[in-house]
């Protein structure tokens, strides 16, 4: 297993904690509480314990050398760009249909929101990295 | 761009991990550069440019045609 995965990986499982505590709590100051946490906490483990899963075991020195290589740097500012934009399009879609579905308001919408926004970064941000 | 890295590499019998090494980059960026894919930052031209000793112009041929 990779150094540091485990923590990770236990910041995953204590943000969805946080965050299911908060949707099942009767309490609104409570759930918002709950739920901003729970979304900070899962969003930075997964944005840390991600690059863990997905790189490939390498020594130190090969790292900092593909770390500073040019063309990773131009792929990775492609790549931020398209998920940067990828996401605003989705993220405006996706308000619509949560304020139109009226199911969510107030801080479900942002909840909602920045869970999407949090995801959607990562995922565009790796395949965009891929792809390019 | 047309370049004439991969030539000029076999010819020296460099492999091309050898040259990324050489040069600091991915083994990648060798790879893409032999394959026109991607073009070198003037930096790393000059860098290519020095190892073999050579001007950039003998390694790297600008098609004007090619970019518009």
């Amino acid at each position: 297993m990779r150094k540091g995965i485990g923590i990770y990986a236990l910041l995953s499982s204590t943000g969805l904690m946080l965050l299911l505590w908060g949707l099942f709590s009767d309490n609104p100051m409570q759930t918002g509480i709950l739920v901003s946490v729970g979304i900070i906490v899962l969003g930075f483990s997964a944005a840390k314990g991600a690059p863990l899963l997905t790189s490939k075991e390498a020594d130190k020195e090969s790292s900092v050398i593909e770390w500073h290589d040019e063309r990773n740097i131009v792929i990775r500012e492609k790549a931020s760009w398209y998920a940067g934009m990828t996401t605003i399009a989705a993220m405006s879609v996706s308000a619509f249909a949560l304020v139109m579905a009226n199911q969510f308001v107030g801080a479900w919408v942002i909840a909602g929101l920045l869970l999407l926004y949090s995801l959607s970064i990562i995922l565009f941000a790796a395949y965009f990295s891929k792809k390019l | 761009m047309r370049n004439r890295l991969e030539e000029i590499r076999k010819a020296k019998g460099i492999t091309q991990e050898q040259l990324a090494a050489a040069l600091n980059v991915s083994r990648q960026t060798i790879g893409s550069l032999e394959n026109g894919r991607y073009n070198p930052s003037i930096i790393l031209a000059f860098k290519i440019a020095r190892y073999f000793d050579l001007s950039i112009e003998d390694i790297f041929i600008y098609e004007e045609d090619a970019e518009l």
